[in-house]
């Protein structure tokens, strides 16, 4: 079995006249979530379209649980759960029928359709709603039963294109929850959003797509010798604030002056504890220190930022 | 037994209670009405049943057969069932009968009173008569489903209405062989030399469609559906299609030759005929040839196969047939009004070689709006509006130049013909080359 839930390798995709995917090559880990972030016609429609095996590439491959979706992509299909950003539903069917529907067209057995339609409607906290008709559902209930249907085979990966566009708050944190039980149970989730910051509740890893390339793509939060970095915050201003703090720190300083200093850290709470404590012993009147985490937003900002200048002659 | 999930979905919206109770209910009203309402009232019911079945399954099953697709795709449901684990063969014959199994359950009521009611000294048993509405219905619900895919696939699944434009077309271009073969006073109909009863062929014929009909449905499903194929089935198709029709042309006793040059000659009007229904119909953008190119130029002939449109290989056999007529071509063909047009295999081929040019600059353009429409236009001026116009004119020249096959020497009208299959293949290189340098700006 390899590491990877989705390899993609070289694709290139072309509208008439506009290259949507130029390139693009990437690999996603098993049980991540990992949001894929761009500007609008940055490409990540279409990309996800390749990897379902809706649409074909011009060039490249593309591999999901280790297998070739171009090559098999029927077999690709039984994997793959997708929701689309202008899904539907079978309007006139009730919410049973839609679930029984979707797991029998993907293969579940008709003994096992029962279960299957109740353990979806309850992860989808939806089962008071399965005799009710598709069609007079709200958007949020609309949403839960489509993401049920993509589900509804238990696939490895899903690969969801503005799952909580048009949700309201409080559809979008249960969304949320349910996103990191999926997690949590080992699927592999890709999704595409424009609202960072409900991605930053769930997301493992970053894909960002500008103009049908990857610009950057990365972790969001290391499990392993994680670097973080710390604000302090000093109750009075402390003149040479730097120098000091290179004399009696063990850390990296990322930026600093008389009321405070970002610092970077390696290591986990024993390491943070160790810097505190040497802070302190210093004799810098310490009034705060809290790791200063970077969000979805800041860290997207700042890889177009870093791009934008890496870009300009 | 576990039953096909799309034909169930199908069965869940189609046969509710209510229209079960009430299709029958209403149809024994009507018979029993005309039944009692005069004399000879059997018969009556049986002609009324017979329409009844007609116009249920052919021309509301073939409405509902056009739009099963169109209809999934407008819903937004399309892409979730091209995702599923039902494979084509199923996903082909349980839209097939699940989007007209309404239609069916009246059908078959019907039918059953048409074999009941009929009386046995009709000149066409009421057997034969229901096994025509039977294939007629599921030759064009097949053809009616297929042509709503080719609509879904072209990104025209709004336009809707599939079904009823198919009927109208068959109507009017295949309405009037058929209704001429059925009321013919002849006995039985010649072909390939021979001689079948008029009802027994119409019925084979109608048969052998419906079984091509529904295959095409499936290889076009096995398309959608990802599954990869090859465009081997089309080519039989044409072959199989000129051979029909060829057989038409034979008379009892027809020379070696004379049938050799029909058979050819059935597969250059044929191919040629599909090669326009095809462009018509298929994906004919650019982004499909630049694929085929990446598949060709990395020497992936099979998968360059898998992605090549079908209106290629009509083309490819029309030239095929068209040299192969040309070098068979008998020194009389006969002394009809269609002679010139028999004995002008190249002048045609290369006619249609400008159309296909003049079809694909217009599909090539980055911003292409009604190709179709456009073409539409195009041929109506080059083959009607200005030829004829120029006829009335007595500007004969004008009119051979436009159309070269009316040129009463064969080397002109080759020549003229060249001379217009150039500018067709100019305009699409020009078009080609232009696309090629737009490709490094993007």
């Amino acid at each position: 079995m390899t590491a990877a839930a989705i390899t993609v390798a070289g694709l290139r995709f072309e509208y008439p006249g506009v290259r949507a995917l130029d390139d693009v090559s990437f690999e996603i880990q098993r049980g991540s979530v990992t949001a894929l972030v761009g500007p609008n016609g940055a490409g990540k429609t279409t990309l996800l379209r390749c990897i379902a095996g809706l649409d074909r590439p011009m060039l490249g491959a593309v591999q999901v649980a280790g297998v070739d979706v171009l090559e098999e992509p029927r077999a690709a299909h039984r994997r793959i759960g997708f929701l689309s950003d202008s899904f539907g539903l079978y309007e006139s069917l009730t919410v049973r029928r839609c679930f029984q529907h979707a797991a029998a067209a993907n293969g579940v057995p008709q003994d096992a359709l029962p279960d299957t339609v109740a353990r979806v409607a309850a992860r989808l906290e939806i089962a008071d709603k399965l005799d009710v008709l598709a069609g007079e559902l709200s958007r949020g209930q609309r949403q839960r039963v489509a993401i049920g249907q993509a589900m509804s085979h238990d696939p490895e990966v899903l690969l969801l294109d503005e799952p909580a566009s048009g949700l309201d708050p409080e559809a979008r944190a249960s969304l949320a929850g349910l996103f990191r039980t999926l997690q949590a149970q080992g699927v592999t989730l890709l999704v595409s959003s424009h609202i960072l910051a409900e991605l930053d509740e769930y997301s493992t890893d970053m894909l960002v797509l500008r103009a049908g390339r990857v610009v950057e793509g990365r972790a969001l939060r290391e499990k392993s010798a994680p670097r973080r970095r710390m604000r302090l915050a000093l109750a009075a201003p402390v003149a040479g604030l730097r120098e000091r703090l290179a004399a009696a720190v063990v850390a990296a300083i990322v930026d600093a002056d008389e009321s405070g200093a970002l610092l970077e850290l390696e290591g986990g709470p024993e390491a943070q504890a160790r810097l505190l404590a040497g802070l302190v012993a210093s004799g810098l009147p310490v009034c705060a220190f809290a790791e200063e985490r970077e969000d979805l937003q800041a860290s997207y900002l700042r890889t177009v930022q870093e791009r934008a200048g890496t870009a300009t002659p | 037994m576990e039953l096909n999930p799309e034909l169930r979905r199908n069965l869940w919206l189609e046969l509710t209670l209510h229209r079960l109770i009430a299709m029958p209910v209403v149809l024994l009203m009507v018979f029993a009405m005309i039944h009692v309402a005069g004399e000879e009232g059997a018969e009556k019911v049986a002609v009324a049943a017979a329409w009844i079945a007609g116009l249920l399954l052919g021309a509301w099953g073939v409405r509902n057969a056009g739009d099963c697709v169109l209809e999934e795709v407008r819903a937004r449901t399309w892409d979730a069932q091209r995702l599923s684990a039902i494979g084509p063969w199923s996903m082909t014959w349980s839209k097939l009968l699940g989007s007209v199994s309404f239609a069916w359950y009246g059908g078959l009521i019907a039918l059953a009173v048409l074999l009941a009611c009929a009386p046995r000294d009709w000149p066409v048993s009421a057997a034969m008569v229901a096994a025509m509405i039977v294939a007629g219905s599921v030759l064009a619900q097949a053809a009616a489903c297929l042509a709503g895919l080719a609509t879904a696939r072209k990104g025209h699944a709004k336009r809707g209405g599939i079904g009823v434009w198919l009927l109208i077309v068959l109507l009017v271009f295949v309405g009037p062989g058929v209704a001429g073969m059925a009321f013919s006073r002849e006995a039985g109909w010649q072909w390939w030399g021979s001689t079948y009863e008029r009802w027994n062929f119409m019925l084979g014929s109608a048969t052998c469609f419906a079984a091509w009909a529904v295959f095409g449905l499936y290889r076009s499903m096995c398309t959608e559906l990802q599954v990869r194929t090859r465009p081997w089935a089309f080519a039989l198709f044409l072959l199989f299609l000129a051979g029909y029709l060829a057989g038409f042309w034979i008379a009892p006793g027809a020379g070696y030759r004379i049938v050799l040059y029909a058979l050819v000659f059935s597969a250059m009007a044929v191919s040629g005929a599909m090669t326009y229904l095809q462009l018509f119909t298929e994906e004919t953008g650019v982004i499909v040839f630049r694929r085929v190119q990446v598949r060709i130029a990395r020497g992936e002939w099979r998968r360059a196969l898998e992605e090549l449109p079908c209106w290629p290989i009509a083309f490819a056999m029309a030239a095929a047939a068209c040299v192969t007529a040309q070098l068979v071509l008998p020194e009389s063909i006969g002394d009809n009004e269609m002679r010139r047009l028999f004995a002008a295999p190249l002048p045609l081929f290369l006619l249609l070689v400008r159309d296909v040019g003049i079809f694909l600059f217009f599909a090539f353009a980055r911003q292409r709006r009604r190709v179709e429409a456009a073409m539409v236009f195009y041929l109506a001026m080059l083959y009607w509006v200005i030829p004829g116009l120029a006829t009335l004119a007595d500007l004969k020249w004008l009119a051979q130049l436009l159309l070269p096959i009316l040129f009463e020497s064969a080397g002109a009208a080759i020549g003229v013909a060249a001379l217009h299959a150039g500018v067709g293949v100019a305009l699409l290189a020009w078009r080609w080359r232009s696309y090629r340098i737009g490709e490094g700006k993007a």
